[in-house]
């Protein structure tokens, strides 16, 4: 594994040599001279994981296969196929940027990444770049208010407050492999954060505040403004009609890699048409 | 001299705060009672201090405010410049500190005011100056 770079303030943190020829050991969180300087040298990823646990003992979990830092960032950018982004972006095996964490905690910037791929050419991605500028100017406008409903939810639906109980476990492959891949790595394709929040929302009724919460405490790139904001559009507090998926939607754009394995894939509750989930999901509308 | 206030919005080496003020020192602080707040898995924390190790920052945790002037007098700096942010909390702490606040380089230049109710409407504004008009 990669050991993590340090550049800066090193020596005073981890020793200084005496004159002598002894080194002096100073404490790496050190109280001495009245500071309380966090450590920046690491041999590995482990010992970095190993002191966040000891600094954080609050926050749970790993680190993330994800590098954080600028070098990585600029791999990202480098890796990116922009020409198959339009065509294939809905895939989960599609191609897609990744920058997104980088984005979210300004390492690279919307700028810098729009410089390079500028022009009709690369038409879908400007404008998802443009998405990304669109919910932070919105953010900007409301604060706080990300966490309320833009407008009324087109579903006529009461929604509860809390995760279900067999959250991760439900036996659909599908939720529960996205469930693990965002709690394990701190990233999801955005076509399955769609899809999550819709189940989330539309098939098990949950408030889209509390999915919205349980994304920002694992997505590397959560940002309450982009976060929560699609969260609304999902659940039609921020759009015209709630967003809903089915079986063949999902099964053509992660190519059957769940429904194969799937313990209920005989009882699949998205294997329908679109009209006969409408009235399933949102029923006091068809009475309306 | 300011102090450089760094918070998880701008994690950038070439930031306007950086090149404003290049041979200012900079902190960053983690916020404890937000992470206690937003209850941040390990993952997100891991990747922000990987970020951090390529500023030349040095890196605290406690109240970001109480920190900011705790450092500010041990480097006997005279004012706090940060960079700007959507986040309330963030902006509420930067007027405590009575910070200078720089903006970062918007995307695309945009005059008046833009109608945010819907996607489509900011995108018409933008398109042209995004995209090009070599259609």
């Amino acid at each position: 594994m990669r050991p993590v770079r340090a550049h800066f303030f090193v020596a005073e943190e981890v020793g200084a040599r005496l004159g002598n020829g002894q080194v002096l050991q100073r404490p790496l969180q050190g109280t001495d001279e009245g500071t309380m300087n966090m450590r920046r040298e690491f041999t590995d990823r482990n010992d970095l994981l190993g002191y966040l646990r000891e600094q954080f003992p609050g926050a749970s979990g790993e680190m993330s296969p994800i590098l954080g830092g600028r070098e990585a960032a600029e791999q990202k950018l480098v890796q990116f196929d922009a020409q198959r982004y339009a065509a294939t972006r809905n895939f989960l095996e599609g191609s897609v940027s990744k920058l997104s964490p980088y984005l979210r905690h300004g390492v690279v910037t919307l700028r810098e990444v729009w410089e390079k791929f500028a022009g009709r050419r690369f038409f879908k991605f400007v404008q998802e770049l443009a998405w990304r500028d669109y919910w932070q100017k919105v953010y900007a406008e409301i604060g706080d208010g990300v966490w309320v409903d833009r407008e009324r939810a087109k579903t006529g639906v009461t929604y509860t407050q809390d995760l279900p109980l067999d959250w991760g476990k439900t036996g659909l492959a599908c939720m529960d492999g996205f469930a693990a891949e965002l709690e394990t790595t701190g990233y999801l394709h955005n076509h399955a954060r769609m899809w999550v929040a819709a189940y989330l929302v539309h098939w098990r009724k949950v408030a889209w505040q509390t999915g919205a919460r349980w994304f920002l405490r694992h997505l590397l790139d959560g940002d309450p403004g982009s976060n929560n904001l699609s969260w609304q559009w999902v659940a039609s507090t921020f759009s015209h009609k709630p967003y809903i998926f089915n079986r063949s939607n999902l099964e053509k754009y992660t190519g059957s890699r769940y429904c194969e394995t799937c313990a209920r894939r005989l009882q699949c509750p998205f294997d329908k048409s679109y009209t006969e989930l409408a009235a399933e999901l949102f029923p006091l509308l068809r009475e309306r | 001299m300011k102090l450089i206030w760094v918070h998880a919005d701008c994690l950038h080496r070439q930031s306007p705060a950086y090149r404003a003020y290049p041979n200012a020192p900079s902190l960053f602080v983690w916020d404890e009672a937000g992470l206690q707040r937003t209850e941040w898995s390990l993952k997100r924390i891991g990747f922000i201090y990987e970020c951090l190790l390529d500023l030349p920052v040095t890196i605290r945790k406690g109240d970001p405010v109480e920190e900011v002037r705790c450092y500010l007098r041990e480097t006997g700096c005279e004012g706090v410049v940060t960079m700007g942010s959507p986040d309330p909390v963030l902006q509420r702490q930067a007027v405590e500190l009575g910070a200078e606040v720089l903006a970062q380089e918007p995307l695309v230049e945009t005059q008046g005011k833009i109608d945010l109710t819907r996607f489509s409407k900011y995108w018409r504004k933008v398109e042209t100056a995004l995209t090009g008009e070599d259609r």
